[in-house]
């Protein structure tokens, strides 16, 4: 935008003013959404500093893969405001984009940390995997695990339904008495 | 060398240019025509045509010739006032920016 010097009066006559709407007119605290842009199109431009005092419209890039370089510290952390946060990570599968989300249930508590061996291979997740208070399930009878409701937390695992030969549950104690005469039923 | 010539009086040239502020005196550094937009350049202190393409155009004193000057010879410049000539056909209301034909002015909707 070219600086302002007056306005036009009528047909004959202008008011000039040197200072008239000048840059400095404000103080320099001009609004960036009063910063006209007639004279361009398209609606992916930004104003960019040239590096000579200037500025000038310049057309925007394509996207461009970002690594956050400036980050020097050995936490990044990403402050999602809720109670449950998510990084998510976007992913193309034809035509249809999928979502790979980590999250968390809702913390109530503690701050809990998953912490990832010095190991690489793949994470192998099951929906199958009973919670804390059920058991698993076998030919020969049930798994109970310890903390559940049967099996006391200072128990160990070990029933069989088909015969006495253990208890339905132990003590670690008694577990030890047991070492020699434990067998594997198959 | 600047100076001030009058304030707040009406001029009327010959050319039917009148004006009415605060009009000053300088030695033109080119040829300059009346009604031409022109800056006092620092290095020299002489007056020159501006437009949007010198660099000095946001930050020098604007004015405008209210008559024809030779290089090198003393003339008037409005620096704040109203300016008329009967020959212009302007639109009233809109801004008077600068032009980037040096000496020349543009109209601008507001």
């Amino acid at each position: 935008m070219a600086r302002v010097i007056g306005k036009v009066l009528s047909a004959t006559e202008i008011y000039f003013d040197s200072a008239y709407f000048t840059p400095t007119l404000s103080g320099g605290a001009v609004e960036g959404t009063a910063v006209l842009s007639t004279g361009e199109a398209g609606g992916t431009k930004f104003l960019r500093e040239d590096g000579d005092g200037t500025s000038s419209w310049q057309t925007a890039g394509g996207h461009t893969q970002n690594t956050d370089t400036g980050t020097t510290g050995n936490t990044f952390t990403v402050d999602s405001d809720s109670t449950t946060g998510k990084i998510i990570v976007d992913v193309a599968l034809g035509a249809a984009d999928l979502s790979l989300t980590l999250t968390n249930e809702t913390l109530t508590a503690n701050n809990r940390t998953a912490t990832f061996q010095n190991k690489t291979g793949t994470i192998a997740l099951t929906s199958d995997i009973p919670p804390a208070s059920n058991y698993i399930s076998s030919a020969y009878g049930d798994i109970i695990g310890m903390g559940s409701t049967i099996c006391a937390a200072d128990r160990l695992i070990g029933y069989d339904s088909n015969t006495t030969d253990l208890p339905a549950y132990i003590s670690i104690a008694d577990f030890l008495k047991y070492l020699d005469t434990i067998y594997v039923k198959i | 060398m600047i100076r001030i010539y009058s304030q707040e009086k009406d001029i009327t040239d010959a050319n039917g240019i009148s004006a009415t502020g605060l009009i000053i005196k300088a030695e033109a550094g080119e040829t300059i025509t009346a009604l031409d937009v022109c800056y006092i350049k620092a290095s020299d202190e002489k007056a020159y045509k501006l437009g949007t393409g010198i660099s000095e155009a946001n930050t020098a004193i604007a004015m405008m010739a209210i008559e024809g000057v030779a290089s090198a010879s003393i003339g008037r410049f409005v620096l704040k006032g109203t300016v008329k000539y009967a020959s212009w056909a302007l639109t009233g209301g809109k801004k008077v920016e600068l032009s980037a034909t040096p000496g020349q002015f543009a109209e601008v909707a507001e």
